[in-house]
């Protein structure tokens, strides 16, 4: 971004030269980029800055009680922390601010004892007393979204010592995930009290591993990294400023030229990053899952509720050609429909992916009473997803097979919003199918999506889809929600996956990868699995 | 003439109301935000709290009713995403886009008056097809793809201007690298609009008697041009400028995304995608109010100078 980027011709060329032989070298040299790659050559202290494209999904405000979603994690992991962090490398959340948490054995009473020594950026001590102003802040200003678990699960809480008491309406594990979302970031009680929540927006002050340097709406963001070690984060950078730019070639462009270090890019631009030496491609693994939904399996009547039926419609699927052929390889089968997204550790995860068998798909339509596939016609919904857009093309590949085992198959595009409160409601056609993404789990709460479905209602997990259908699966997803040992959690999570994946309830295709285009002077990054949004910019490290 | 202004004020508002309840209705039809802004685990009772927080749980006709009572005191709402007033949201990048507008008006102007003169000097000549060429390709290029290709030509492959943003304002030492870009793409058309409105109000001009006996005086073809055929033509043009700077001002949505220019048309987009009504709407009603108000000034100032067409339409 800044002027100085902006070289003239001759200067370009030695660059170029200059940049391709740095790009040999680190190549010859296994300069690695991705999850679980060390850095080489990194520096040990923040140095640099490093600037990042980003679209206009992943940041919208600086202060955490007006946050409406994961999409503003970007800019507030780098200014705050929460009570309970994610780490890349476990499946749940660990210590933050607070450095333990115990539930009581009835599982309405939460304490969570509160790290000492931490200091805002503005030099106050951090004390339970400002996580508990946090907390009731959110229920003052914050968005609809940030309100409602703490209308859900939230009796009151208070501050006792060094330590935070949250009283709980009902025993239910998932308080804790929900209480730890970006929203409830925490953040200084006096300086909010002195400065009013309009001017802790424009001055917001954390606890993160970047304290702010400036901000405008959907346009930067800029910080610099604290003086000194951080108690949680080790910042990659002295400094990072994040930029929005809509547009993905737009991005691209700033990363050929110089001007940001880092972008967000799509299967899209791979012909345009792979003819440009200089840049390299970091892979997000696992953001975003695709399912079908198979509606009506509770009818005897509907031809979904036979199990060959559902089988055959799964084997039907080339989930091998689509993951090679429309996203060139960055994207995988999946086994069942939801799983944790960030580590392979359970073992339904690690089973393989459906077959593609259009043989035994006709013999098992045959049994089901539909040989030929004669008899059966459906409409196959499917909708565009703008952070994830080649949904669109996935789907008529799908309904193709589906027409080779002599099914009749509509397919209907839906622009997102028109689809979610259809899908929410359930008020499709009567023998529907329906394209689902999502991520493929939360990593706290692998299992979430199969819980959820069956309560239903939710646009993740449509009305009508197999309400009734599966009580084994019901009284599972009970003993999970309100399972508070996490071993014993992650036994019933398997035995939700493996009841999924012998009964075919979702149809299982790919999960997809996200990707960043990284320029020359990136050194490191590793990026935050198992979501659609942006992660661990924190982690970016460049050449000085 | 009173009469004729106050008819014509009286129909601007007219106009203003029947857009007004065109977007709320057209916004309204295109789905509902609260999926697009509750999480995906919300429950039912969740959503019911947002949509009873920002009064979507009401009938229409009583959502208009409040929206148009509200706008009349001059609140248009609160953005869904930010929580900020829209007046407030759209105000601060108001600026941005102004500054865009008028940047390729004057790229507009600046190339367009002379190249659509000296095409009217000789019709049908070498300069006058090139001129039409030209004229063609800026109405029929879209912008978005001359956006990306100056991007890739000038910024990526000639490193001669920097991609996208607005740097630090124009008035910052290289302010004014990061406009000319988006103001070149946006100015494309209108360029191409006023080349050939200025060729064929010359063309006029130029056969005009007056023009024949500055011609039979031996005047100069500059004098020709600029002193006498050109002044007379400028009338036209510039009403029409003026009305291609309300196009520039609410066009601009396309190229402020391609250059990531942070005005009202980047946040009118990404408000259409989040369903944030009360952004949208302020924004179309904006985008009315400023077409309605310039063609009434301009019916106006016609009626100034020309008495025979206030007396034409009170007929």
């Amino acid at each position: 971004m800044t002027p100085a980027n902006v070289v003239s011709r001759p200067r370009v060329l030695v660059l170029a030269v200059a940049l391709l032989s740095l790009g040999l070298m680190s190549a010859l040299g296994g300069m690695a980029f991705g999850l679980q790659k060390v850095p080489t050559g990194a520096p040990a202290s923040p140095v640099g800055k490093a600037v990042i494209a980003l679209a206009p999904q992943t940041t919208a405000t600086v202060d955490p009680a007006l946050a409406s979603g994961a999409s503003d994690y970007a800019n507030l992991e780098v200014l705050y922390n929460r009570l309970l962090e994610p780490y890349p490398d476990r499946s749940e959340l660990g210590p933050g601010i607070a450095t333990k948490w115990t539930v009581s054995p009835d599982g309405k009473t939460a304490e969570f004892k509160i790290r000492s020594g931490v200091k805002f950026h503005n030099g106050d001590v951090l004390t339970a007393e400002d996580v508990v102003f946090t907390y009731q802040r959110v229920q003052r200003i914050g968005q609809p979204i940030a309100k409602a678990p703490l209308e859900r699960f939230m009796e009151s809480v208070e501050a006792k010592g060094d330590s935070v008491i949250f009283h709980l309406k009902e025993p239910d594990w998932k308080f804790i995930h929900e209480f730890t979302k970006p929203y409830y970031s925490i953040v200084p009680k006096k300086y909010v009290e002195r400065v009013g929540d309009d001017g802790f927006l424009k001055a917001p002050v954390g606890t993160g591993p970047f304290k702010f340097v400036g901000w405008a709406k959907q346009e930067f963001l800029e910080v610099e990294a604290v003086e000194g070690e951080h108690f949680l984060r080790k910042p990659g950078v002295k400094r990072l400023r994040y930029v929005i730019v809509p547009e993905e070639t737009t991005r691209l462009a700033m990363v050929k030229t110089g001007e940001a270090d880092l972008a967000q890019v799509s299967v899209t631009s791979l012909p345009a990053v792979q003819a440009d030496p200089k840049i390299k491609l970091i892979k997000v693994p696992n953001t975003g899952g695709l399912r079908i939904f198979l509606f009506g399996q509770a009818d005897p009547k509907n031809p979904f509720s036979k199990l060959e039926v559902r089988q055959a419609l799964s084997l039907a699927i080339d989930r091998e050609a689509i993951a090679q052929r429309i996203y060139h390889g960055y994207a995988r089968p999946i086994a069942v429909a939801t799983s944790n997204p960030v580590q392979a550790n359970f073992p339904a995860w690690g089973t393989r992916a459906p077959p593609y068998d259009m043989e035994k798909a006709k013999q098992l339509l045959a049994k089901a009473g539909y040989p030929g596939g004669k008899g059966l016609t459906f409409t196959f919904h499917n909708y565009e997803y703008a952070v994830l857009p080649l949904w669109t093309q996935v789907a008529p590949v799908i309904a193709s097979s589906w027409e080779k085992l002599g099914i009749q198959v509509t397919l209907r595009q839906w622009e997102w919003g028109s689809y979610a409160p259809l899908a929410r409601t359930g008020k499709f056609d009567p023998l529907a199918v329906s394209t689902h993404i999502a991520n493929l789990g939360s990593p706290w709460d692998p299992a979430g999506f199969m819980t959820d479905f069956t309560r239903s209602g939710t646009y993740r997990v449509p009305a009508g889809i197999a309400d009734g259908a599966y009580p084994q699966l019901k009284d599972l997803a009970e003993q999970y929600d309100h399972e508070l040992n996490p071993a014993r959690r992650a036994t019933l999570h398997e035995k939700i996956l493996a009841y999924d994946r012998d009964n075919v309830i979702f149809i299982p295709v790919i999960t997809q990868d996200g990707l960043f285009a990284a320029g020359p002077r990136v050194l490191a990054y590793t990026p935050m699995p198992g979501t659609i949004f942006t992660g661990n910019m924190y982690t970016i490290k460049v050449k000085p | 003439m009173h009469d004729y202004v106050l008819r014509r004020v009286l129909q601007g508002i007219a106009t203003i109301f029947v857009v007004s309840l065109v977007i709320f209705l057209m916004t309204r039809i295109s789905g509902d935000p609260t999926d697009l802004m509750m999480s995906p685990y919300a429950t039912t009772q969740e959503r019911e709290v947002f949509r009873r927080t920002y009064g979507l749980d009401r009938p229409l006709g009583s959502q208009y009713v409040t929206f148009v009572g509200n706008a009349m005191r001059g609140d248009l709402g609160k953005s869904l995403r930010w929580g900020d007033p829209v007046v407030r949201l759209v105000w601060e990048r108001f600026p941005n886009t102004l500054e865009l507008a008028l940047a390729a008006l004057g790229i507009a102007l600046v190339v367009g008056l002379p190249v659509g003169a000296f095409s009217a000097l000789r019709p049908n000549g070498v300069f006058d097809n090139v001129g039409k060429i030209v004229a063609l390709a800026g109405q029929s290029i879209p912008n978005f793809w001359l956006g990306i290709m100056l991007i890739l030509l000038l910024a990526v492959d000639l490193r001669l201007l920097p991609t996208s943003g607005r740097g630090d304002g124009l008035f910052s030492p290289n302010g004014w690298k990061y406009l000319i870009m988006p103001a070149l793409t946006l100015s494309s058309f209108s360029m191409a609009a006023i080349t050939r409105l200025t060729r064929s109000a010359m063309l006029d001009v130029l056969d005009s008697e007056y023009i024949k006996m500055v011609r039979l005086k031996g005047a100069s073809t500059t004098v020709l041009i600029w002193k006498h055929a050109l002044k007379n033509a400028l009338i036209s043009i510039l009403t029409v400028a003026s009305l291609q700077l309300v196009i520039l001002l609410s066009g601009s949505v396309v190229i402020e995304s391609v250059f990531g220019w942070p005005g009202m048309g980047a946040l009118a987009v990404q408000a259409v995608f989040g369903r944030d009504y009360a952004v949208v709407q302020f924004v179309a009603l904006l985008s009315a109010v400023m077409f309605v108000t310039v063609n009434l000034l301009v019916d106006i100032l016609y009626a100034v100078l020309d008495p025979r067409i206030r007396y034409e339409r009170s007929a």
